[in-house]
């Protein structure tokens, strides 16, 4: 690690940082403050309708069938698209500085003219981005505390389940992260490379979401990461999602591992 | 120790040669720079010296050939070689956010070395304000900040990509100095530049490169001696006026009396060849390097 590369990241990281983590905190609490108030008829009414049905059963990733209970409302909000849309922001912007971001802008040929070997690079911004990503997450989690402070009623996540959930959304994130960190080490202009970082969220999640609705996509939908996030399992059988979390740490990995072999072989300069 | 200290050369390479894919960058060149030199890198835009500059700093991977820049292997001992190297990029771009001072400090944490207080005292020779963002900034000014931040660790090599372009003559002036100051403290410099006279004043030993190839590689002092020495005629006769003018001397005018032409060679020769023939004026003026290089970059000096 060098001192003034982690100074450099931290400070161009640190404000999409706050205003994700503020946001995802401000959605989580919002919704664990008034969603005491809208449960029951929610639950009663609304998932009676079998097209809202699928819906939720798409946002969360996995059948509702019978299990109809108040975890379903609760997972709904770490599922919601507005939670996975500013966490996998966070990533998309963090994981795509370097280096498409850094060729870009023709910064490159500045930081490459000093003694900072590529991988240091790498590990340095890696420390930055899961630093930062573990804040926007940590936030939402504060939000959704505050917010249950708020309604009353102990309806606060269970430690050990809040652990389990922010363990897996981190999961999603790096695997996102270094899909698109890999996109980065291959391209060199920012604004392509997080339009196909994005591209691939969209399609993931459509796959995920498909499968619920639509047979067919079955086939596919063990491709997308989003089918190993599933937080109301996690709130319906209080177990680690080991397999789930196998696969979403593992494809980072594999990924990021990928993404920093290109980029310290491959030529690096302002275009 | 360094591999390199003590040694003479410190950048040499070897048909070092650089393509993308079907467009050539670099091919075959050879250089040999000795320490405590200021090197001149000349060529007409798009002849490689940037490919060149970023490959020896190991940006870009050489296709073939081999590079060895302080005594390191050029692709493979980037770190080793940056550590002693202060490189200014041809298109400088600094991050936005920056202060001067903070773009300082930044470069010595990054170094590991205090250079704020060198740097301090190059931004007041340089007349610039370190107070200011770079987005601030004019063209100009991020030049001489681009200028601090390569020198503030007075590194060993200074590799600089045409440093005065954007620079007013007065910068400019300074910039020189301040090179030659480093030169002659053992420090050696390598820069590519378009602006014969500055090569002209500063450079010990030129290379001039034409679309990827070396063409020469000399010191400037032969380079000056190969240069023809422009002359101007005028004869006494109408005789004399009429002959062919002998093989050294190549005629660029010849109206009425008068010849106008470029000597090729020595003066005394031509000078002899002049004896007992009617001249009524006669001028001989400097060796023009101009006209050499414009030589060289147009035809990579063949005839």
């Amino acid at each position: 690690m060098n001192r003034g590369l982690i100074a450099k990241s931290i400070r161009e990281v640190w404000p999409v940082t706050l205003m994700c983590g503020l946001l995802a905190g401000a959605f989580e609490g919002l919704v664990a403050a008034i969603f005491p108030s809208i449960e029951q008829e929610m639950g009663t009414q609304m998932l009676g309708m079998e097209f809202v049905k699928r819906i939720v059963e798409g946002m969360l990733g996995t059948r509702i069938a019978d299990q109809l209970g108040p975890e379903i409302m609760r997972a709904v909000p770490w599922a919601h698209p507005i939670l996975l849309a500013l966490v996998l922001s966070h990533a998309l912007i963090c994981c795509t500085r370097l280096p498409a971001g850094e060729v870009d802008r023709g910064t490159i040929d500045v930081a490459l003219g000093l003694p900072i070997s590529r991988w240091q690079w790498m590990w340095t911004d890696t420390l930055v981005c899961v630093l930062g990503s573990i804040v926007v997450i940590g936030m939402a989690l504060i939000g959704s505390y505050v917010g249950a402070a708020v309604a009353g009623g102990g309806r606060a996540l269970a430690l050990a389940t809040a652990a389990m959930i922010f363990v897996n959304l981190l999961g999603l994130s790096l695997a996102f992260g270094s899909a698109a960190w890999l996109m980065s080490s291959l391209g060199d202009r920012r604004g392509g490379v997080m339009t196909g970082a994005f591209v691939l969220i969209v399609v993931s999640f459509l796959a995920s979401y498909l499968e619920q609705i639509w047979g067919p996509a079955r086939y596919v939908s063990w491709l997308s990461a989003l089918s190993y996030y599933r937080p109301l399992i996690i709130l319906r059988d209080g177990w680690w999602p080991v397999g789930d979390l196998g696969v979403l740490y593992g494809a980072a990995a594999l990924l990021w591992g990928s993404a920093a072999v290109v980029f310290s072989r491959r030529d690096l300069c302002t275009t | 120790m360094c591999a390199y200290d003590g040694a003479m050369s410190i950048i040499q390479t070897h048909r070092l040669t650089r393509t993308y894919g079907r467009h050539r960058g670099i091919e075959d060149l050879s250089l040999d720079v000795p320490r405590g030199s200021v090197y001149g890198f000349l060529g007409p835009n798009g002849a490689g010296k940037t490919t060149a500059i970023r490959v020896l700093l190991g940006f870009l991977k050489p296709t073939e050939g081999s590079a060895e820049v302080l005594g390191h292997h050029c692709w493979r001992d980037g770190v080793a070689i940056k550590r002693d190297v202060g490189y200014l990029p041809g298109d400088l771009r600094l991050y936005h956010w920056m202060t001067g001072e903070a773009a300082l400090r930044w470069v010595g944490h990054v170094r590991g070395l205090d250079v704020v207080t060198h740097g301090r005292e190059l931004s007041e020779e340089f007349g610039l304000d370190l107070t200011r963002r770079v987005r601030e900034m004019s063209r100009g000014t991020r030049q001489k900040l681009g200028l601090v931040l390569a020198m503030a660790h007075v590194p060993g090599l200074l590799v600089l990509d045409e440093p005065t372009a954007s620079l007013d003559p007065v910068m400019q002036q300074c910039l020189h100095k301040r090179l030659r100051g480093l030169a002659d403290d053992g420090h050696t410099v390598f820069f590519s530049s378009h602006t014969l006279s500055e090569v002209d004043r500063l450079c010990d030993r030129v290379a001039i490169v034409r679309e990827g190839k070396l063409v020469t590689e000399q010191t400037l002092a032969s380079l000056r001696a190969s240069a023809g020495h422009r002359v101007t005629i005028r004869w006494g006769d109408e005789v004399s006026a009429g002959e062919d003018p002998p093989r050294f001397l190549k005629l660029i005018q010849r109206e009425g009396r008068t010849w106008a032409g470029e000597l090729d060679g020595p003066v005394d020769r031509f000078v002899s060849w002049l004896s007992g023939r009617a001249v009524e004026d006669l001028m001989i003026g400097p060796p023009d390097l101009e006209a050499l290089f414009h030589h060289y970059y147009q035809n990579g000096g063949g005839s």
